[in-house]
Parts: C-alpha cells; sequence; structure tokens
C-alpha cells in the first residue's frame, strides 16, 4: 500500500519558521531594497527550501558500498558543489576574473600595500574567535576560527570557500554575513574613516586620472601574479589560478566570446547554482546556535578592524609619499568591489568637491581581492 | 572679474545638466552629474557665480580635462 | 577547549607577515614590468624614428 502523503507541518519547528521568515526578509531586501539581490534572493528562497521539512531536496548523496544512493537536487549540489569537492566558488572567481579591471593598480603597483594592510581585520577576527573559543564561550577551534576570520576578506567566493573547507557547517553563515557587510560598507566604513583621519587628510587631492595603462602591461599582470604567488603560497591556487585565468580572458583580446561568457552567462549561471546551495545549506538545525550570533559579530569587527587598517597604512604611505596621498583610498583595501571605492569616491567630494578618488580608489580595492586569496591560501596551507 | 573654466575630471559621461547659460551659482553647486567607471558624480561649482558657457549636453562623452563650463565670479 | 595558542600566534603573525612579502614583492614585480614594457616601446619607437630619418 502506497503511504498516505504526509504533509510537512507535523515537523515545523520554530526554528524552521524564523528562517523561512529570514528567508522572505533576504528576497524582500533583494526585489524592494535592491540590497545585493543577485546574492539575497536566490539565498532566501534556499533558506525557504531548506527549512521546510520533508522535502528531501536537502538530502545529500551518500556512498554506499560503492554506489550512491538518492538524493535531492540541492543535496546534490551542497555535496559535490561545495563540501566533497569544492568546486561552484572556484568557478565564480573565473567570472569575477573577467569582470575586473586592474588597470588602476597596474599604473600604481605601491597600492598593493593597502590590499595588504587591509588584511588586519582577519588576523584581529581570527584571534577574537579563537579568545571566544578558550574560554568556553564557543566552539570554535582554530578551523572555525580562520571560517569566521576570512569574513573580513569581503569577498564572497573567498570566504565561502575556505568555510566550506575548513568549517563546512558554518557555510552559509559566513557567507550571508560577508554578503551583508559588503552591501553595508557605505554604513560601517565612514565613521571609521573619519575617526581615523583628519579634515585636512581627506580634502588631499589626488590626480583623478591614472597613467595609461598598454595591453601588455594588462596581460602580463595576471600571468605574473599567478606565477609568483602560487609559487609562493601553492594552496592558494585553486582562488588565485581561476581568478587570473578569469582576468587573461578579459585582457587577452584573443578571445572576446569567452570573455563575454565568463562576464555574463558564465557567472550568472554559477552564481544561481551557488547562492541557491548557499541558502540551502542553512537548515535551522545548524544556525540556530549562539555562535551564529557571535559569527556575525566577529564578521562586523574584521570589517572594522580591516576598514581602520587600510586607513592606518594609507596614512602612513601619506607621510612618506613624495605625490599627494589622500588616506582615505586606504580603507578600499577591505575589497568589497566596487562598493568601497564608491564609499570614499562620495567622501573625498564631501570634503573636497573637486577631487575625484574613485580611480585612485580602485587600485587597493582590486588589490584587497587579491590579498585576501593570498590569506586564505595561508589559512588553508596550515589548517587545511 | 574672474573666470574660471570648468574641467572634466576623468573620461566619462555627462548624465544630465543642471544649469545654463546665465545661471547663477553658489560655491558647491551641481552643475551637471557624469557618469564614470559605472558610478554617478556630481561636479560642483568651485566657486559663486555666473556661468557664462556650457559646453556640453545630456548624453555627451567626455575626455579627462575637456571643457565643461566656464564661470565668472 | 584547547586550543594551539602557539600555532594560533604562527598562522597570525607569520601569515600577516607573509601576505605583506607576497604583495610587496608582486608590487616590484608588476612596477619592473611597467618600466621594462615601457622601455621596449620607447626603443621600438626610436628604432622606427631613426629608420624614418635614414630614409628621408
Amino acid at each position: 500500500m502506497l503511504g498516505f502523503p504526509q504533509t510537512g507541518l507535523a515537523d515545523l519547528t520554530l526554528g524552521h519558521v524564523l528562517l523561512i521568515c529570514v528567508g522572505l526578509t533576504f528576497i524582500y531586501l533583494a526585489i524592494v531594497k535592491d540590497f545585493e539581490p543577485y546574492e539575497l534572493l536566490p539565498i532566501g528562497m534556499g533558506l525557504i527550501l531548506a527549512n521546510l521539512p520533508g522535502t528531501g531536496l536537502l538530502v545529500q548523496p551518500q556512498e554506499v558500498g560503492g554506489e550512491f544512493g538518492t538524493a535531492g537536487l540541492l543535496g546534490i549540489l551542497i555535496e559535490f558543489g561545495l563540501l566533497r569537492y569544492t568546486v561552484l566558488p572556484l568557478l565564480i572567481f573565473v567570472g569575477l576574473g573577467a569582470l575586473t579591471d586592474f588597470a588602476p593598480l597596474i599604473a600604481r603597483p605601491r597600492l598593493f600595500l593597502l590590499g595588504a594592510a587591509a588584511q588586519v581585520g582577519i588576523i584581529i577576527a581570527f584571534l577574537g574567535a579563537l579568545a571566544l573559543g578558550h574560554f568556553g564561550i564557543a566552539e570554535f577551534g582554530l578551523e572555525e576560527a580562520a571560517a569566521i576570520a576570512i569574513i573580513g576578506g569581503a569577498d564572497g567566493p573567498t570566504t565561502i570557500y575556505v568555510t566550506a573547507r575548513l568549517a563546512p557547517e558554518m557555510m552559509g553563515i559566513t557567507a550571508v554575513a560577508a554578503y551583508s557587510y559588503m552591501a553595508m560598507v557605505a554604513i560601517i566604513q565612514p565613521p571609521i574613516i573619519r575617526a581615523l583621519t583628519s579634515k585636512r587628510e581627506r580634502e588631499i587631492y589626488m590626480e583623478p586620472e591614472l597613467r595609461e595603462v598598454s595591453k601588455t602591461e594588462e596581460i602580463l599582470f595576471p600571468i605574473v601574479c599567478l606565477i609568483l604567488i602560487i609559487l609562493l603560497v601553492p594552496r592558494s591556487a585553486p582562488i588565485v589560478g581561476m581568478f587570473m585565468f578569469g582576468n587573461l580572458l578579459r585582457v587577452s583580446g584573443a578571445v572576446e566570446r569567452l570573455s563575454d561568457t565568463a562576464q555574463n552567462a558564465f557567472i550568472n549561471s554559477i552564481t544561481i547554482l551557488l547562492m541557491l546551495s548557499i541558502g540551502a545549506s542553512m537548515p535551522a538545525e545548524l544556525v540556530m546556535r549562539p555562535e551564529t550570533l557571535m559569527v556575525l559579530a566577529l564578521g562586523l569587527i574584521a570589517f572594522a578592524c580591516g576598514t581602520a587598517g587600510g586607513v592606518l597604512m594609507g596614512k602612513l604611505m601619506m607621510l612618506v609619499s613624495k605625490e599627494p596621498f589622500n588616506p582615505m583610498i586606504g580603507a578600499c583595501g577591505v575589497s568589497a568591489v566596487p562598493m568601497s571605492a564608491r564609499v570614499v569616491q562620495r567622501m573625498g567630494q564631501e570634503a573636497n568637491p573637486n577631487n575625484f578618488l574613485l580611480m585612485n580608489a580602485m587600485g587597493p580595492n582590486v588589490a584587497g581581492v587579491v590579498g585576501s586569496a593570498v590569506i586564505a591560501g595561508i589559512l588553508l596551507s596550515v589548517l587545511g | 572679474m574672474a573666470e574660471q573654466i570648468v574641467k572634466a575630471p576623468m573620461r566619462g559621461r555627462v548624465i544630465r545638466v543642471h544649469v545654463e547659460k546665465g545661471s547663477q551659482v553658489k560655491e558647491r553647486d551641481r552643475m551637471c552629474d557624469i557618469e564614470a567607471l559605472k558610478m554617478e558624480m556630481p561636479i560642483m561649482a568651485p566657486a559663486s557665480g555666473t556661468i557664462k558657457e556650457v559646453y556640453i549636453s545630456a548624453g555627451q562623452e567626455i575626455g579627462g580635462g575637456d571643457p565643461l563650463f566656464v564661470i565668472e565670479s | 577547549m584547547g586550543i594551539d595558542w602557539g600555532l594560533a600566534a604562527q598562522i597570525s603573525g607569520f601569515g600577516f607577515v607573509l601576505v605583506f612579502a607576497v604583495l610587496i614583492m608582486l608590487a616590484l614585480a608588476i612596477w619592473l614590468v611597467g618600466v621594462i614594457v615601457g622601455r621596449v616601446a620607447t626603443s621600438k619607437a626610436e628604432g622606427g624614428k631613426k629608420e624614418n630619418e635614414l630614409r628621408n
């Protein structure tokens, strides 16, 4: 006799209901408030699907006697795209590389320093998470702390990649934290920037346009970066390799169709799969714990300290530099591209209406992506 | 009476123009909005005065250093 | 919970320094590439000019 179809209502817990509401909120934010819609809409949907009971969507493929049993769509995506083989975030990087313009950084390579300094937020969050673990407030070991800390890299796919490899039960929450704070840099960064700089410093005028960067330099950039970084930090190869590959597609001028596809159809397709999976990786059982709030708090601390670190390095460079150097662009080392750069552009014009810092700000912004990829590689080589 | 040429800060596109020949502007008034590097940014008046010339119109592509306005103050 | 603070310190300290080291090397490498590409371009331009002068 066929089993009588069961409703899911019996298995619905308060936690499920709460997260379904969170998912609906994300969808609302995406559609009505235009708040990171490309991430929050699919994540919201994934959250809802993961928290409606009895769907079978989340059943992960288990190997039994050399064969895989039945599994749900989302379970398959999560298992094979994120957990067992962390493929989806890496493929996103191909698209991101194809979308990234490195010219402002090639024109002024010293801005790499700001991309490095802003990663201090990661270190501070790492130590903070470990402290919570040490005092028994949360079950955070080295791996969990690293996964939380990488939120400060302000890079969604990097966060997802590191967390999937080191602390997979936190994948969803660290990703949501990263994307949310990236969307909120316009609120998070200005007070910190203002606190660390004087009005005079914020007014410093920088030439809006940078020197012409030749095609050859643009082509050599991803190649040189890729080889150098991977030789020094081999475990960063998955992220850096895919990122620079994508960039090469863009700048080579020889593969327009591939570049176009990478920037559009490819990254959009992978985004759909990845974001849906990320949302689905957050069933109530994993999320409804006090640790979740601590992750959110530490993530915010990471962003704040990263901003501070970048601005302080910016001040150092201002003191040492022969040409005028506005320390605010240091905040863009927190690689929320291009949100951080826009924040600094606006603050720059507020202080000095003729000052257009945008292009200068893009340099540290894209350098920060490289910096966080390198730190991710370092964390993975020690802990992964 | 001093004349100032307001130039484009970088390569981009004019989105909309807020003033015309003869308009009175105060320092920091928005004269036009440009789009560069996918961001919309205002061009503000460097000083108070009268707009003597307007060289641009909405939708126009501009290069870094191109003259946009002449202000007489 | 037993945390290996020694390893944590290593990761934080050495890791942070390593990021700076890598990015400084990158900055130098990219700067060098810029210089070399610039020199090659200039010498090509000068080579072209000299050829024209010889022809005329």
